[in-house]
């Protein structure tokens, strides 16, 4: 597919600006989500015992599955990448389908674990648990405002991809696919840390 | 992918079964008991510590299979090697008080055990406490 894509326009990196813009981008949100882990872990190691507590009224069998949706959608958008560069239209749309319900199943899967925490009353407002939900809402919280953002432009492309243009534009969703495997790099952090972490 | 770079679909899926596979392990890790200990470090620091360097073996292999880092122009690895080694030093580099967490978990943990008599030290009852929900 190379030789269908013209770099000509750069020269020296022969690295499109989109993925070097979505680089720069992700490097600023990794030292976003840097701030929010090492005070996670300041404050972890000095209020241990709220922690302790707290963090046992987590589900980590939710927090499992929706690990395995992450990596299952990651491989999915790699795999749509590789079939758009290929110009196979049908196979990018399912995959970028499949891509797209594993992000609708992590929010789903996401929305029960806030519902049963709504319905315990574990709210960051609660005193006994106030730091650590703060925390847990706020990073996970975060992290499902990140797949909202990466859920958008994948159902943009796939609802172009189904116009009789299709949707030919493999270095956009390759960037795209940079964030997406972002959203799941920073799930892989975020997992141990809140729901594992914890002796 | 900006280069051609052959056949990737058995990378692809040998770095998802890799992935599967760690994050079974990193469950298995801080589940299934503790390490024991070494030396001065306790082995449910170990665990912490085995749980963390799955997840950057992890965050690896996406890195360089998934974002093709291993066949992008390596200009760029440069370009991502400085804001994650900040993202490292910013959220564990400054904060590996072992000492104080270790005594501190010590503490919390005779004390759990206390108030809580018949559960293991990792608040579970020989099973998954955390899958109470």
């Amino acid at each position: 597919m190379s030789a269908a894509l013209n770099l000509s326009h750069e020269p020296v990196t022969k690295i499109p600006h989109g993925k070097v813009a979505m680089w720069t981008f992700l490097a600023s949100e990794l030292m976003f989500f840097s701030g929010f882990f090492g005070t996670f872990i300041v404050l972890r190691n000095t209020n241990y015992d709220a922690f302790f507590e707290a963090s046992h009224h987590l589900n980590w069998v939710l927090a499992l599955v929706n690990t395995f949706i992450l990596i299952g959608s990651s491989l999915t958008m790699a795999m749509a990448i590789y079939q758009l560069e290929r110009r196979q239209n049908g196979q990018f749309q399912v995959y970028l389908g499949l891509t797209i319900l594993g992000a609708f199943g992590f929010l789903i899967v996401k929305y029960f674990e806030y519902s049963a925490k709504w319905h315990d009353g574990l709210f960051p407002s609660q005193d006994n648990h106030t730091l650590f939900y703060s925390f847990y809402f706020l990073m996970t919280g975060f992290h499902a405002l990140h797949v909202v953002g990466g859920l958008i432009p994948m159902l943009f492309m796939l609802f172009k991809s189904f116009t009789n243009r299709g949707y030919n534009h493999p270095i956009k969703v390759e960037t795209l696919g940079l964030y997406w495997h972002f959203v799941d790099l920073m799930w892989i952090f975020i997992f141990p840390a809140l729901y594992l972490i914890f002796p | 992918m900006s280069h051609d770079h052959g056949n990737i679909l058995p990378s692809y899926r040998k770095v998802f079964a890799t992935l599967c596979t760690m994050t079974i392990l990193t469950v298995a890790a801080a589940k299934l008991g503790h390490f024991p200990d070494m030396l001065f470090i306790p082995g449910y620091v170990v665990n912490i510590v085995v749980g963390l360097a799955i997840a950057v073996f992890k965050v690896v292999c996406v890195m360089y299979i998934f974002m093709h880092l291993k066949f992008d122009n390596p200009m760029l690895r440069f370009f991502v090697y400085v804001p994650v080694f900040l993202f490292f030093v910013m959220s564990f580099g400054f904060n590996l008080e072992f000492g104080n967490t270790v005594s501190n978990n010590k503490v919390t943990r005779t004390v759990y055990e206390q108030k809580h008599p018949g559960e293991h030290h990792d608040g579970s009852h020989g099973g998954a406490h955390g899958a109470k929900h």
